[in-house]
């Protein structure tokens, strides 16, 4: 009951952030609702005139779309990754963190796969994948992975929310709520009146979708790498790719996390729930993952650096050379292999506000190793173009691409600001669980005891 | 209202009907023409139709623009005197196509050259230009002959003089090639003697299903001859089966294999056994205080 009683007093001392919006929020959604309009624009531009006012073309068939949907749907991934371990291990610390998990995975499964939309030519033919399906093509196991995981994430994200729910739904009387918010608070509350039998069968239903999202995760990053990595490519042919797109998931969803977390507490003045500490922990993940990344890396290109494979190397010498990506691959490594150990791992440059700006930093070293990771190998095929006209060898992202790639950002945003009007950020009920009250629980039964007494 | 706005008004009007009509005109009067150039190219097609592509344009390197919608002359000459072909009007690219027949032959001069003139003539903004390109119209023919179970293939360049007659014309330079999926693979550059070239075709260029190819003969862009492409068809490609997959695990079968049925089969069905799982017993939440309202 104590804990309970905490609850309301916690809701009701942050409901002017859930309660009916301001004008400045209308504003905010209104900015991102333009930008997204731009971004449609452009959408109706590409679909009229084609591929053509796209910097696309038949050698680079993918730019910036596909980095979009690679780099978006690896913060999804590493979301639901991150928040299905910590759920899993009960992690006390980690609770606050859940609901921006899972709402990143979420908003990220529906932004990233828009993306890969964007680069068909003939959009419309894209139920052939339904009609047709070859079960031993890359596309198809990507397709039921991302379908699955959608799927999975939001039916998960939604229990999260139940006990809130039904936290609203008590306290919707001294909220200043519009009339349907009520309704709508009693109906996906699914009737939870907090009775330890309910609480039993709602933690055991996380459990389970905890176990589940945790592979559904990494058999989905792994089939959008093998997307790439089943392809006869320098620098794709890999069988580190699988791990390598993993690693660098999760390394950029702590990134987005801090970030996330960060302007959260600054807006709603959450210091006493995402504290110092939250920062530091995730500040030292940061550092690790940091210097997992460049391990990863080396290994990779130590191994093409070392053979004497002709288009590999061409592909070494594009990487190295500063008239073409050497200034963009200078400053990328440096970002997200050595940056982190710089400021976090040297307590000198230690603090909550260097720890956000490498997180910056990292997400943007990150997104243009993507860049890096694909528009020069499609540059670097085996045979060599010749007699094409430059900006057929060279690929160039257009304006068109730009504000798309500003619209998915910009949606991503809209999706959190109107998710957390909807619903506290934070997952207020799980948060004031006592320890050890929400136990594991083991579905199949071991023959043996673990322990002896 | 004051006197003051009252007067401005007046001369607010004056000010916009007469001096900046004046200033407008004398900016268009001192504006300068900008520089237009052609480009002028001869290609003889496969099916021996000659096509002249024109190119209007202004300015250069990455600043090249080209002009649509423009009319361009196309002129050529005999010993006496110019001939009008015909006029053409530019696309959005600047570029225009003529295509004449085979059967046509152009004027020469006394060299044995035939000359097209491509001429503009200018408008407000744009200064006229004009480009001329000299060529021959050469012939090629194509023959296939197998001595001693050797390949050849025998190229003959010729001249039609003006009594229909073939002339050979020797020291010609041809790319012998096949036509492949995305682009031709040349073999051999060979330089014909007495309007005649040999080479020998090799044993090991892939086909079709029944040893088909495609052989390709081409002059590119030659100051003499322009560009000429000649093709012909044979069966001496080896046959290749592209029914049976090169490799036995290769994925580009129709069939999935079984182990990967199974595979997919299993992962998808224990995720989603658990996924009902976990539903049924959220649902078993409405379930408890439907009982409980009952209870109560």
């Amino acid at each position: 009951m104590k804990a309970q009683v905490k609850a309301n007093e916690l809701l009701l001392e942050n409901k002017a952030f859930i309660e009916k919006p301001n004008k400045q929020w209308f504003i905010r959604v209104f900015v991102l609702a333009v930008l997204i309009c731009i971004g449609l624009y452009a959408l109706v531009l590409q679909v009229i005139e084609g591929h053509l006012i796209t910097g696309m073309r038949d050698n680079v068939v993918w730019g910036v779309y596909i980095v979009n949907f690679v780099f978006i749907l690896g913060l999804s991934y590493a979301g639901a990754l991150i928040a299905g371990v910590f759920h899993l291990a009960r992690v006390e610390w980690a609770k606050p963190l859940q609901r921006i998990l899972k709402l990143i995975t979420v908003f990220s499964l529906i932004v990233g796969p828009i993306y890969i939309l964007l680069c068909l030519g003939r959009p419309e033919r894209l139920f052939n994948l339904f009609l047709y399906p070859r079960i031993q093509s890359p596309i198809t196991w990507d397709l039921i992975a991302i379908l699955t995981d959608l799927i999975f994430c939001v039916v998960y994200l939604y229990f999260t929310y139940i006990k809130d729910f039904a936290l609203l739904r008590d306290n919707s009387n001294s909220l200043n709520l519009y009339g349907w918010r009520k309704k709508l608070y009693k109906f996906l509350a699914l009737g939870y009146q907090n009775t330890p039998e309910q609480t039993k069968l709602l933690n055991q239903a996380l459990d389970i979708m905890a176990a589940i999202i945790i592979p559904t995760s990494i058999i989905a990053y792994s089939l959008l790498a093998w997307l790439f990595g089943m392809n006869l490519k320098v620098g794709w042919h890999s069988a580190m790719t699988a791990p390598f797109f993993v690693l660098s998931a999760v390394y950029s969803g702590i990134a987005l996390l801090i970030i996330i977390m960060w302007i959260y507490r600054k807006t709603q003045k959450l210091e006493k729930v995402f504290t110092d500490n939250h920062f530091l922990y995730l500040g030292f993940a940061l550092v690790i993952l940091s210097l997992f990344y460049g391990y990863f890396y080396f290994s990779q290109y130590i191994t093409d650096w070392y053979n004497l494979q002709e288009t590999a190397n061409r592909l070494l010498d594009k990487y190295l050379d500063f008239s073409q990506y050497g200034f963009h691959f200078s400053i990328a490594i440096f970002l997200v292999a050595f940056l982190p150990s710089i400021i976090i791992g040297l307590p000198w440059f230690r603090s909550i506000n260097s720890i956000v700006l490498t997180s910056v930093l990292v997400l943007a070293g990150l997104w243009v190793m993507r860049y890096l990771m694909i528009v020069p190998v499609l540059e670097t095929p085996y045979l060599p173009m010749q007699d094409f006209r430059e900006s057929w060898v060279h690929y160039s992202a257009t304006w068109i691409e730009w504000s798309l790639t500003i619209a998915g950002i910009s949606a991503f945003i809209l999706f959190f600001i109107v998710a957390s009007k909807f619903a506290p950020i934070i997952p207020i009920s799980e948060m004031l669980e006592k320890k050890g009250e929400n136990k594991l629980v083991i579905f199949y039964k071991t023959r043996r005891k673990l322990s002896k007494k | 209202m004051k006197p003051t706005y009252i007067l401005s008004a007046p001369l607010l009007f004056l000010f916009f009907f007469c001096y900046v009509p004046t200033k407008t005109m004398a900016a268009t009067n001192i504006q300068k023409k900008t520089k237009t150039r052609l480009k002028v190219y001869y290609e003889k097609l496969p099916n021996s139709n000659k096509k002249i592509s024109i190119i209007l344009f202004k300015g250069s390197g990455k600043k090249m623009a080209g002009i649509k919608n423009a009319e361009i002359f196309l002129t050529t000459y005999n010993l006496e005197e110019e001939q009008v072909l015909t006029s053409l009007y530019t696309d959005a690219n600047g570029e225009a196509t003529l295509i004449i027949e085979a059967n046509y032959l152009f004027p020469k001069d006394e060299h044995g050259y035939s000359i097209i003139k491509a001429m503009y003539h200018g408008a407000d903004s744009l200064k006229a230009a004009k480009k001329q390109i000299k060529f021959m119209d050469l012939n090629i023919d194509i023959s296939f002959d197998i001595v001693d179970s050797i390949k050849l293939i025998t190229v003959s360049t010729f001249e039609i003089d003006s009594i229909g007659s073939k002339v050979p014309i020797s020291g010609v330079e041809l790319n012998i090639g096949v036509e492949r999926l995305f682009s031709t693979l040349y073999l051999s550059k060979i330089k014909t003697k007495k309007g005649i070239g040999i080479m020998e075709f090799p044993n090991d260029i892939a086909g079709d299903s029944l040893g088909a190819i495609n052989i390709i003969v081409k002059i590119d862009d030659d100051d003499d001859y322009g560009t000429i492409t000649k093709s012909a068809k044979n069966n001496w490609g080896t046959i290749v089966d592209y029914s049976i997959a090169p490799n036995g695990r290769t994925l580009f079968g129709d069939e999935a294999p079984l182990w990967m049925i199974i595979s997919v089969f299993v992962v998808l069905a224990g995720a989603w056994y658990h996924f009902i799982l976990a539903i049924y017993k959220v649902l078993k939440i409405k379930k408890i205080e439907q009982n409980l309202l009952q209870k109560s």
